[in-house]
């Protein structure tokens, strides 16, 4: 779905709408972000949430980012598994530098069991079926690329 | 490694990595049972190996008796010749098995109490350490039991929804009775109804009487066209069918086939192709269902 599908279906919510017209609520596509130069690049896109975080929180006075990314384009546009594992270990690194939420997104229905099992080694805490599940064992950055050299 | 990326102990990171590990087995296994479907229950399962063990790869599927391919968001896991011996020699514990292409081969048991029974096969060039052959072998009991779980769920909705459409057939004939409909109108629901619940080709009920000769009061069949056998039809209780079956035993009957049989029955069943045929007696009467292929037992 594009940024303006996504606003379309938002339409009817008088409260996002209200949002998205002081540049509260910003979508953006896969296109505009994770592939924003062509190919994926843990480091571009990390520059990516820098500069959109930053901004919100410091140009435009918000005290709170929280943030979704959508990742079913990974299978359509696929950047080597080990490349976005990397930046899914990298993206905790980031998350203390704001005061902020990130929900990274995952069709299980498209996903097989490996970046399952990866994602839920990278990630402090899982929210599935309604149920948050803490990961007391998750792997920081830096264990996740050292377990995989 | 990378430079800027500080020094982790390595007996650390290993720990942290099976911790880490045994969290993400237990969400996957309950992935897994969430699912119904055997084919994406071993997807999972194929897909997840390489993220818990770095030296090994799922060579082979082997469940209920046949291989099974496994394609997978990144790869394909196929039959493997000249395995089947060995795992036919393994107990339930599973064991080594030779391949030509690993220098190691395991066959982990898939879980076989009640539901699936079978191996999951992993290779490596050698030997991998003991806590990933210990967390191979907790996702292969895992997968057995999501795949039983999810034959039993399968046997469960499909019991529910038989006695549903059992429920609704009682319901539909108790209004036409109540109703008052002619007796022939009853019966011809009632052989309809059976009809349809049995899956069969076409289904009579009939009238015994005291010498065990049947007459056919209600008759259905699936298609158009005519009727194999028309109501007033009369089956003498000597010929041997299904009808003389169930007054003979007053219990339900059913016969696989007609080689060597002769009477109505029999022609009728010859005449229309029938295979099988299975009769009940409701009260005073029969209700036969007839089946141009082999019934479920």
């Amino acid at each position: 779905m594009t940024s303006d599908g996504v606003r379309t279906a938002l339409g009817g919510d008088a409260s996002l709408a209200a949002g998205a017209a002081r540049d509260q609520l910003d979508i953006r596509s896969s296109k505009e972000t994770y592939l924003r130069r062509g190919t994926f690049s843990t480091q571009e896109m990390l520059d990516f949430w820098d500069d959109s975080v930053g901004a919100a929180l410091n140009e435009d006075g918000f005290p709170f980012v929280r943030s979704t990314g959508e990742t079913t384009w990974t299978l359509k546009e696929l950047p080597g598994l080990y490349d976005f594992l990397t930046y899914e270990a990298e993206l905790n690194r980031f998350l203390p530098r704001y005061p902020q939420v990130i929900l990274c997104l995952y069709d299980l229905d498209h996903f097989g069991g490996q970046i399952l099992v990866d994602i839920l080694k990278t990630h402090p805490k899982v929210l599935m079926g309604g149920t948050v599940l803490e990961n007391l064992h998750y792997l920081e950055p830096d264990e996740f690329l050292a377990s995989r050299a | 490694m990378n430079a800027s990326v500080p020094r982790v102990g390595s007996s650390d990171i290993t720990v942290r990595d099976l911790l880490s590990s045994l969290t993400a087995l237990h969400v996957l296994s309950m992935v897994m049972t969430d699912t119904s479907d055997d084919d994406a229950i071993l997807d999972l399962a194929v897909s997840a190996l390489p993220s818990l063990s770095h030296h090994c790869r799922a060579e082979a599927v082997w469940l209920d008796g046949a291989w099974r391919s496994v394609d997978f968001l990144r790869g394909r896991v196929g039959p493997r010749a000249g395995l089947e011996a060995e795992l036919a020699t393994l107990g339930p514990a599973g064991g080594a098995v030779r391949l030509r292409d690993a220098g190691w081969a395991w066959a982990f048991p898939l879980a076989r109490r009640g539901g699936a029974s079978g191996y999951l096969v992993v290779g490596a060039p050698e030997q991998p350490p003991e806590h990933e052959r210990s967390l191979i072998g907790a996702l292969a009991h895992q997968t057995g039991v999501a795949l039983g779980h999810a034959r039993l769920l399968i046997r469960e909705r499909t019991i529910r929804s038989r006695l549903a459409d059992e429920q609704a057939v009682l319901r539909r004939v108790a209004m036409l009775v109540a109703g008052a409909a002619p007796p022939e109108e009853v019966f011809a629901a009632v052989a309809a109804e059976a009809g349809r619940l049995l899956d069969a080709d076409f289904a009579v009920m009939s009238r015994y009487d005291e010498h065990g000769t049947a007459t056919v009061v209600g008759t259905w069949v699936a298609s158009a066209g005519p009727e194999p056998l028309p109501p007033g039809t009369r089956m003498a209780r000597e010929h041997g069918g299904v009808h003389a079956l169930v007054f003979a035993t007053d219990r339900p009957a059913r016969i696989e086939d007609y080689g060597e049989r002769d009477g109505v029955d029999a022609n009728i069943a010859k005449q229309w192709g029938v295979r099988a045929t299975v009769g009940a007696r409701p009260y005073r009467g029969s209700t036969v269902g007839h089946h141009r292929r082999r019934l479920p037992p």
